[in-house]
Formats: C-alpha cells, structure tokens, sequence
C-alpha cells in the first residue's frame, strides 16, 4: 500500500524501527544475503517493499515521487556515527553546461530525505543489524546553501575539463567519488581543451560527517560529528 | 478500668464466652469444608494452584487454565492428564479423599504436588464448581456439579480424556472473603506469577493461560529447563544465567540450576525461583544462603535472578506445614544452607563470565583464602580453585570497607581532608560547638525576601560568602547554591515542556519475563503518560521507542523494569518522577562552577537575589543545605558571653 501522505510514510518507517533486517525479511519472504558486497541495494529494496514505495516515473526522480521523498539507508554505529557517505545520483559528467543546480538530479534527490539508519556493527552478520528510527529531512537554508556551493564548485571545475582534479577531499558536505560498475567502467566527459574524454564515472555522496550532524539534530543524545 | 471499658470499646472475645452449658457436635461436612477452604482457597491463585497440582499429578502434559474477571467469575483448568472414573470423582470431592497416599508413612516420602485430599472440596464449597472427567479408554466421561459444597447433579458427559474443573462465582456464599479480593489486575497477576512458578518445575507440560479471552501465557513443552528459563523469565535474564556447581551431596541434599551473573539484578526478589522436591517454596534458610554465596557482589537491595531445585531426602522436610505448601520445615537446616551456599558460591568463584568479551566485571583477588583458612598461591589457576572456596571478593580492599582500612593508616584521612599526606601541621579543629541551623526553611521578611535582605561581609575559600542578617552570621555554600537555582530552571523547563518526547535513534528492546509482559500489557498507558513510547513487538518482547526528552542517557531500561515491579507489586510508582529529580540534579550539578571561584560583591548580591526568587532555598538538589546561620546568641554563648 503506497502512503498518501508524508505524515503516514514517516509514522510507517518509524513503526519499522526496532526490527532486525533477518525479521523484516522474513515478513516478506526475502532470503537475507551473508555479504551485501554481492548484493548492493539489497537493504533498500527490502524496505521500498516495507514502505510500499511506488515505480519512480525516471532515475532522477525522487524514490517517493508522489511526496517529493528520496529514500536513504545509513549504516551506523551504535553511537549513531555513520559508517560511510551516502550516495546521492550520478555526476552528469557528458553534459555538465546543461545543468543548473535547480534542475539538477542532485538537488531534486536532496530536496526531502527519509533517512533510515541501521546499526550496523563490525562482525554482525546482515541479519543482526537493527533498523533505527526514521527520520524526514528536509535541508536547512544553511544546509542548502553548502550543498549548493559544492555542487557548483564541482561543477565549475568539470566544465573546465578538470575533472581528474577533483578529489573525495573536495566539497564541505558534498564529494564527488569514481562510481562505476566496474573498475573498468568509462563514460564520455569534455577535457580542458573541450575535447570528448573518456573517464570513470562519478557520484554525488554526502560526506559521513554531514548526515552525522542530521542525525544529531533530530536524536539530541549524539555528537554532532566534526 | 471496667467502666472505661463499656464506654468505650467492646470485647468481642468476651461476648463470645459461653454463660451456660454448650452440647459439643460434629460440624456438618459444608460448613468443615468451608473453614478447611479459609486456608486452601485463600484467593483465585489459590484455586488455580490446587487444581493445577492436581492436573500434574494426574500426569497432564498440556494444561489450560481460563480466567475471567481475576478468577473470581470464572476459573477453568483442562488438562489430558488420566483423568478418574465417575466413583473416583465423586470420591474426590469428599474431604481427606485422595489417590496420593494411604498410610501414615506415606505421609514422610510424599511425592506427589497434593496430598491431603482437600483442595476439590474446599473449592466446591465456596463456589459454583463442575468437574468433568473422562480416563483414557472409557467409552463416556462424568459431569458432577457442586454448588456450595453439595452435589446438586451427576451426569455422562462425552470428552476427552482428561479432566476440566470449572469453578464460577467463587466465594458466592462467603461475602467476607470476596470483600477480600484486590482487582482483577491484581487478582490476574497472583494466577500468572503461580502458574509461572509451577511452569519452571515442569518444562515438560504446556502451559496456557488464558485471560478474558487473550492468551497471556503459552509456554510450550521445552527440552530442558532452560528452554523453559528463556519462555519465562525472557533472553536478557537467560543470557547472563549460568549452571550452578555440581556440588556433592550433603546429607543426601543437592541443589542444582541456574544463577545469574552478578552484574545482572534487579529491585526485587521476584525472579529468585526456589523449589524443594519440585515444589515451588519460600524459605529463609534458602534466601540466606543464596544472598551469602553473592556475598558483596551484589548492591544492596538488589537481588540475583536464580531458579534453583533441591533434591532434599523425604525424611529431611517436613511439606505438611500449611495447606498452601510454600513453605517448609527442614528437619536440619545446616545440609540445606551448605548445599545451596556451596552450589552458587563455587560456581561464582569459578568466575565463568570473566572471560567473556575481554571485559572483566570482578577480579578475583591476589590472595584466595580458602574456607578453613589455607592460602593458596598465587600461581594457582582459578580452575584450581576448591569446591567450598570463599574466595571471590571484588578486587578493592579485599572485602573490607575503606574507612576500614584506613583505620590503621592516618596519612589517607589527611590526604582525604585536602591537607597533604607529609610536610604540613594540619589546622587543628576549633572546639566543636552544636551551633547553627542548616537546610531549613529561612526566616521570610513579609515580602517573602530572605537572601536579598543580607548583607555580604566576603567569601571564605572562594567557596563560602559569608552574610549577616539581623541577628546573626549567614554561610551560604556557593555551589550549592547555584546547583539548587540551576535545577529549578531545569525543573521549570521540564514542567513546561512535559510532554516533550525525544525518539531513540535506536529502539531498545525489552525482552520481558512473563510476569513483567503481563503487567506492561496493563500498564501501556502509564508509560505513554510519563513519555514513554514502548510497542508491543510481539509476545513477551516490548520496543522503547520515544523517552522523556529529560531522561537522555539515563538507565532507560532499568528504569523501566523497576517502575514495571513496583507497578506489580503496589499498583503505582514514582520510578519515572525520581528518574527525572536524578537526572536535572545532575545536570545542574555539572552545569555550575564546582571548584572555588572568585565572585566580586556584586556577584554574591544577585546571586542572593536570585536565590529570593525560588520556591524552596533551604538544600541543594543532592540535599545537602545551601546555607548555615549562626545566630548572635550561640556565637556569645560559644564565647562564653552569655
């Protein structure tokens, strides 16, 4: 059943909360995966399932698209401190003169996040881990601003045909890491001299210690990260 | 005296002394039933306990108990046992009819749960009862219906093998008892609490209770005890439980189970399960030897979780105390301690979970004395430790207080005093007078200003400001004054915001022993009241989701279990209030300046000022006094002036 409303998604995702990942699984007869390094996704296909998540219309649409809501699952420690950034939509690395940081995928994904959190800890098996209690974020003009500023400095240098320059040090909350399904995985970008290019592909992610301060601010207890 | 007597108070024991000759007659059986029912059915528990018993002794490997209303309108307890045969049956419901023995020497090697052939009657005549039985093989079963203690019919009746007692409307006839009874809540939790007991002496049978027509309680048939242990006291106190030592009979006497951990406790001697022959008991000679063998290990007031069974010799015990049969009489209670004391203590100087996680609870300590006084080595591995050892004591101090072992030693009371242990002459006390008031409400001018009225004379320490008022010298405790001021700011923060919950990023589980589910299912809605958010996640397991934001990083769990006990035991309780006064105290002891700090005269002032503005100014939140007056007149007398 797809939730009306944002109100009735939130309080669905936050009744998930306290179940482990071998529990909601079983619910839905799924075969819980020893290593999610062969199974990528797995996590968040199972809970679109849960949350009765609806065909997204295109890629770029938001995973919610009827609510305007990208789904996110983040892996964290017991302290609440996330294990790793989180991938946010591909770098359109073939035509970056044709985007604007309000069209772009980035910003569309960005606009209102369920996060769900999942305590993710080191030897526990996919089974074990625990979902946390969900939570809607939705960016504060600071938090939009920052966002924005890094999306265009990135996209200033690729417009350049800088695009080796850019390393995962780059961006205050957003980097931009290689991506690909492969190692060997290439797609067509401009270099400096505006020349077709063959280059790894690349992805928006939210830096760790970002989400680290969302989690903070909706879960007071934990630190706000550095 | 006599007519202060009749003025005032009667005595009935004197209005019941006989005047004239009295004819001595043998009590009908209704009314000897119904005097013998004061002591076995004392409540519905009680019922449910005798008929229960009697299903096991009957053999029953599944048995269902219904209640409605507490069991005061309806107990019905179904078993698959061998059921009886319709002369049996009716037999039965006579007094001191019964299968379990025959002679006087049986009486010394009981086995079975019953014995006095009591339990059937006393119940028919003090409610409306219905026994149907059937044994296996009969072609029909019996229907025999008691009310008030007289059979008013007897049928055939198709059924299953087994038996189904049935009793309504008990103490119908007997209002004085039913004006007894506590709610059903109440009422419902005594059949829980029994049914749990017998449940752990037999992981054979299942166990359902039914309550109102919600299954409460569905223990299926386990392999082994602690199968059982899991079903009924939940994960979190089967996980730290651990085997007790197979220790060598003592005059024939062996116990053996399971005991948790030290680190694991609780408030009350709820989950302290204690069972001789099988039979569910509360003896003291038991609980002392269980508390000695923890020994310190423990908090005082808090109590381990044990299910313990002893195989005492029939001759040893004497089950015939009371009809309700809690409680026993050992013969000897020396084999009994021994053998119980020696069954825990030996398994926890065995220390087993010291090796889990790397993360060591207690030490043993360098030197193990054992129990005739032999020292061991220090080489000695803790496997070599000897059955009887007393030898597990927490790590500091080897057993003894501090104060104690600094008896002997004056330089650590210096060094305790903040004077250094060498070196220096410490001040000498000036001559102790019984001077002042302290943590007492100050005296008010008519404005209701006490602090703001002083005059600041300076700081002492840079801890004290020394004040006069009218007629006397004022000390007021700096900290302790801003600690109170920073608490009811907090305390006024919190009343505002009251129903400001904070969500947990992650839910904790509480995986619940019966009888703390049972009482959670009733109490959903006080936990809502004060801020919790707990689900129900299926059987015994209950989800925190949402706490009070102002109880961030306290004990939630502990908190919430023993606010569940006292709920059980009282009907209410204070956990969360106090949880609350604990956590702003501390807060406003860590959001105030601790050591001594400078403060100008004008500082001193508005903090006077300030304290003018609070309900209560006499203590700091930990209780002790903010202030100390030293009035002119016990100055003088302490000078010797008056």
């Amino acid at each position: 059943m797809i939730s009306p409303t944002r109100e009735a998604l939130l309080r669905r995702a936050r009744s998930l909360a306290g179940w482990r990942l071998d529990e909601l699984a079983r619910r839905y007869d799924r075969q819980v995966p020893d290593d999610l390094r062969r199974h990528k996704g797995w996590t968040g296909r199972l809970l679109e399932e849960a949350l009765g998540i609806s065909a997204a219309p295109n890629e770029r649409a938001p995973d919610f698209a009827h609510l305007g809501i990208e789904l996110k699952t983040i892996p964290v420690d017991a302290s609440g401190r996330p294990r790793e950034s989180t991938f946010v939509c591909s770098v359109p690395l073939a035509a970056p003169d044709e985007t604007t940081w309000e069209t772009s995928a980035a910003r569309e994904k960005l606009t209102a996040v369920l996060f769900i959190p999942i305590l993710t800890e080191p030897g526990a098996s996919v089974a074990e881990r625990l979902l946390g209690t969900a939570l809607l974020w939705i960016p504060t003009p600071d938090e939009e601003a920052t966002l924005e500023r890094d999306w265009r400095g990135h996209m200033e240098v690729i417009r350049q045909g800088l695009i080796d320059n850019i390393t995962a040090h780059d961006g205050e909350a957003l980097q931009i890491r290689p991506k690909g399904a492969t190692a060997d995985s290439r797609t067509w970008t401009v270099d400096a001299r505006g020349e077709a290019l063959l280059t790894q592909p690349r992805a928006f992610y939210l830096r760790a210690r970002f989400t680290q301060a969302i989690l903070a601010r909706h879960f007071p207890g934990l630190t706000p990260g550095s | 005296m006599e007519e202060i007597q009749d003025k005032t108070w009667r005595n009935r024991a004197a209005d019941a002394v006989a005047t004239e000759t009295r004819r001595v007659s043998v009590l009908p059986p209704e009314l000897a039933n119904q005097i013998a029912a004061g002591e076995v059915v004392e409540r519905p528990a009680s019922v449910v306990k005798e008929l229960v018993e009697n299903s096991l002794d009957a053999g029953a490997r599944s048995l269902t108990v219904t209640i409605e209303e507490g069991g005061r309108h309806l107990i019905r307890v179904e078993d698959d046992g061998c059921g009886m045969e319709r002369e049996d049956a009716l037999r039965a419901l006579e007094r001191h009819a019964t299968s379990k023995i025959t002679t006087v020497e049986d009486l010394f090697a009981i086995g079975t749960l019953g014995f006095r052939g009591e339990a059937l009657p006393s119940i028919g005549s003090v409610s409306r009862m219905e026994v149907q039985t059937k044994p296996a093989g009969a072609v029909a079963g019996t229907r025999i219906f008691v009310e008030g203690g007289v059979i008013s019919e007897i049928e055939e009746v198709g059924k299953a093998p087994g038996t189904t007692v049935v009793v309504e409307e008990l103490f119908f006839n007997t209002p004085a008892r039913l004006k007894f009874l506590k709610t059903p809540n109440t009422e419902s939790r005594h059949i829980t609490e029994m049914l749990v007991r017998m449940s752990l002496s037999r992981p054979d049978v299942r166990f359902r209770l039914k309550r109102d027509g919600t299954v409460r309680l569905d223990l299926p048939r386990a392999e082994s005890l602690k199968d059982r242990i899991l079903a009924v006291l939940g994960r979190e106190v089967y996980d730290d439980l651990y085997p007790t030592f197979d220790y060598p009979a003592i005059h024939g006497v062996v116990a053996r189970g399971y005991f948790s951990k030290p680190g694991h406790s609780q408030r009350t001697a709820r989950n302290m399960y204690t069972f001789v022959n099988g039979r569910f008991v509360q003896d003291r000679t038991i609980r002392a030897a269980i508390k000695r063998a923890y020994d310190r290990m423990l908090q005082k007031g808090r109590y381990p979780s044990v299910v313990l069974f002893l195989d005492v010799p029939h001759g040893l015990v004497d089950i015939n105390v009371h009809p309700a049969k809690t409680e026993v009489r050992f013969e000897d209670t020396q084999p009994i301690f021994r053998a119980v004391y020696h069954a825990v203590a030996d398994a926890l100087a065995e220390a087993p979970w010291l090796t889990e996680g790397n993360t060591k609870t207690y030490q043993l300590g360098p030197r193990r004395v054992y129990g005739d006084g032999e020292e061991a080595s220090d080489e000695e591995a803790p496997s070599m430790i000897r059955p009887g050892a007393l030898a597990v004591k927490p790590m500091n101090g080897g057993g003894r207080r501090l104060s104690e072992q600094q008896a002997g030693r004056p330089e650590l009371w210096k060094a305790q005093r903040g004077f250094k242990a060498t070196g220096l002459t410490p001040l000498r006390e000036p001559p102790r007078v019984d001077l002042g008031e302290a943590g007492v409400m100050p005296p008010d001018d008519e404005e209701g200003a006490y602090f703001s009225t002083l005059k600041v004379i300076g700081q002492f320490r840079r801890a004290y400001i020394l004040c006069e008022d009218a007629s006397g010298l004022v000390v007021i405790d700096q900290h302790a004054a801003h600690e109170r001021l920073a608490f009811e700011v907090l305390k006024e923060n919190f009343q505002r915001d009251h129903g400001q919950r904070q969500p947990l990023l992650f839910p904790v589980r509480l995986e619940l022993d019966a009888m703390r589910a049972v009482v959670m299912a009733e109490h959903r809605e006080f936990f809502l009241d004060a801020g919790f958010e707990i689900d129900h996640f299926g059987e015994q397991t209950y989800v925190l989701k949402e706490i009070p934001a102002a109880l961030q990083g306290a004990d939630q769990e502990r908190l919430i279990r023993d606010a569940l006990d006292d709920l059980s035991e009282v009907g209410n309780t204070a956990r969360v209030e106090e949880a609350v006064d604990s956590v702003l105290s501390r807060m406003a002891c860590h959001s105030v300046v601790r050591g001594p700090t400078e403060l100008t005269t004008a500082e001193c002032e508005a903090l006077l000022v300030d304290m003018d503005q609070i309900d209560f100014r006499g203590n700091c939140p930990h209780g002790r006094p903010v202030y100390y007056r030293i009035s002119l007149f016990e100055l003088e007398k302490a000078f010797d002036r008056r």
